[in-house]
């Protein structure tokens, strides 16, 4: 995916006794921001703690900056992790949480770099509430503090969005495609696909423990020929057009919907739409709308893990 | 990112800034880089060590969580209190009369018993239970990291009841006219860090690897006060009954350590039954073993454990 990997992944299993939680998955991330999608029980959490060097994969190797994240140190220290289970927490205030983590991490002024980033994460440093005490959302973003307080070159990011309000989502969305941005390899998982799209389009797809697609959705929506592109028309005329257009053979299907919508199947969106003015325009129909229903994230994740 | 009404310029520095003609300034409120200071990795190994220490006592915590610590070491320190309070307060008080610095250990076993069914387990167990150390392990420490820094913890908490009373009572007996001559504290002193020093290793060792099997603290410190006094019924017992080697007493660790805190200050014990019999050599490296052994299965125990809460 990236000239200079960051994480690499390399045929990597993980099994308990009988059952494979992540069968032969080989990938590579560089900088910017990656999205680990699936299904309940795909075998992304699990994939997360062998990246993390939590877990020993059963096969194959996990390298991040080059070196193995369960025997050196030199490598988690650089690694920021958001887990996806809440129950992290003691009785901690926020800042006495993140200011353990700069502790631990070795930062000079943790105290100030825990401040830095929880307003980061628009959290009030002085709160003095216990984290149990805080909200779903307050403790998500505690978490997020905590795993960027060191500045780390690697984020993995295990469901971060949970519980988060709209707003509050648009910023952590904002915060994690910043530090992509910067160079930084952002690696998130999330269920909440429209968010993730806002990430960014790069995503690697598992299925029942398996890497499933890999690589920008577009692309991969591009990759799925067998599988007919959904074009919504909106016409004036949309009998008419549906006519035209079966007549010419530019799709394989339609459907009317309503008095001004048509829906399209097709296997060839360049020449549906080099066809699509010529006939609207001999049949005097005026195009409102003209839009690809499935080349979405939703759509590319639907068909990878349905298949 | 933060909020405006959150931000504070005296504690977070302004990020880059865009200017305008007039002097006007926007300045960028997100996330900034670190480029300061960073400490090396046994760094982290302090931090944890003083960050448990702190916990397991109470500090920072609500007064329930104090209760326990304090009451352990009440009973630790109430002896050397009142020995000291006899010896000054009595005139026609014998030597003999007051506690020898030998024979505190036994005195305290209840003590230094309950400590190490509290401290371990308290440093350890919960981490687990919440996944607390996913995020350790994630992060700066390794797993012989881990262990190392929960283990300077316990071990400095068990220093703490198990040498702190013997300073207090030297000290107090010092400056109360009745301590030994000044040339006789360096000597002293280094046997109570040697009596002391040993007497903890046993205890948070063996306590460690104890809670290095279970998530619930209730369940190690049981198993904790088991391991201290069950194999010695059974030993003694086997002793007594069917002529078993007197060796086998090794494994009656209270009195392994006490035995050899008597042995350390040159005092003999009166009656700490067949461990006596044996020679202070064959007791120092039962002690050690026992403790090496405990801290191994502690570390392998974390070396296999996968975090995966």
């Amino acid at each position: 995916m990236s000239a200079q990997p960051t994480v690499v992944a390399e045929g990597v299993s993980k099994w308990f006794g009988q059952l494979v939680a992540v069968s032969d998955v080989s990938f590579d991330v560089g900088p910017g921001v990656t999205a680990l999608l699936g299904p309940n029980g795909a075998g992304k959490s699990t994939m997360f703690r062998m990246l993390c060097g939590l877990a020993q994969p059963s096969k194959g190797t996990v390298r991040v900056l080059g070196r193995d994240p369960r025997l050196d140190v030199g490598v988690t220290r650089a690694i920021g992790l958001v887990p996806q289970q809440e129950t992290v927490f003691e009785r901690l205030t926020g800042r006495e949480f993140v200011a353990l983590a700069a502790r631990l991490h070795g930062l000079g002024e943790p105290e100030r770099e825990a401040e830095r980033a929880l307003e980061t994460v628009g959290l009030d440093p002085a709160d003095p509430r216990p984290l149990p005490a805080y909200s779903k959302g307050m403790r998500q973003r505690a978490k997020v503090a905590q795993a960027i307080v060191h500045d780390p070159q690697v984020l993995v990011l295990d469901e971060p969005l949970t519980g988060l309000d709209p707003r509050q989502r648009v910023d952590l969305v904002a915060l994690f495609r910043r530090l992509g941005e910067e160079g930084r390899c952002v690696i998130v998982s999330s269920h909440v696909l429209a968010e993730v799209e806002r990430l960014g389009s790069r995503v690697l797809v598992m299925s029942q423990g398996r890497l499933a697609a890999a690589g920008d959705f577009h692309d991969l929506r591009a990759l799925m020929d067998d599988r007919p592109l959904r074009v919504r028309v909106r016409t004036d005329r949309p009998r008419e057009l549906a006519g035209a257009l079966l007549e010419r053979g530019a799709v394989l299907g339609l459907r009317l919907d309503g008095d001004d919508s048509l829906e399209l199947d097709t296997a060839d969106a360049r020449a549906l739409a080099r066809a699509l003015a010529p006939v609207a325009r001999d049949r005097g129909a005026r195009l409102l709308e003209v839009r690809q229903l499935d080349a979405d994230l939703e759509g590319v994740f639907r068909y990878v893990v349905e298949q | 990112m933060a909020r405006a009404d959150m931000f504070d310029p005296t504690t977070a520095a302004a990020g880059p800034a865009t200017m305008s003609d007039s002097g006007a300034q926007l300045f960028d409120l997100g996330y900034r880089s670190y480029d300061g200071e960073r400490h090396r990795p046994a760094r982290a190994i302090a931090t944890l060590a003083t960050f448990t220490a702190r916990r397991v006592l109470g500090m920072g915590r609500g007064a329930r969580h104090k209760v326990l610590p304090s009451l352990a070491l009440v009973i630790a320190f109430l002896p050397a209190l009142l020995s000291v309070a006899f010896a000054v307060l009595t005139d026609d008080l014998l030597e003999e009369d007051l506690i020898s610095y030998g024979e505190y250990t036994f005195f305290i076993g209840a003590a230094l018993a309950l400590f190490a069914a509290l401290v371990a387990p308290e440093a350890l167990c919960p981490d687990r239970r919440s996944g607390l150390l996913g995020l350790y392990l994630a992060g700066p420490l390794d797993r012989t990291r881990y262990v190392a820094g929960k283990a300077a913890a316990v071990y400095g908490v068990m220093l703490l009841i198990a040498v702190g009373p013997l300073l207090f009572m030297l000290l107090a007996f010092v400056l109360s006219g009745y301590g030994p001559a000044t040339s006789e504290i360096p000597e002293l002193l280094l046997r109570i860090l040697a009596s002391g020093g040993s007497t903890a290793l046993l205890y948070a060792s063996l306590s460690l690897a104890v809670s290095s099997f279970t998530t619930r603290r209730a369940a190690a410190a049981v198993a904790t006060i088991l391991l201290l006094y069950v194999p010695m019924a059974i030993a003694r017992s086997a002793i007594e009954s069917a002529d078993a080697p007197t060796e086998l007493d090794l494994v009656s660790f209270p009195f392994v350590a006490s035995e050899l805190s008597v042995r350390i200050f040159g005092e003999t014990s009166e009656d700490s039954g067949p461990i006596s019999e044996l020679a202070t050599a064959a007791i120092a490296g039962g002690l050690l073993t026992a403790s090496a052994a405990a801290l191994l299965l502690c570390w392998l125990r974390y070396r296999r454990i996968e975090a995966f809460r």
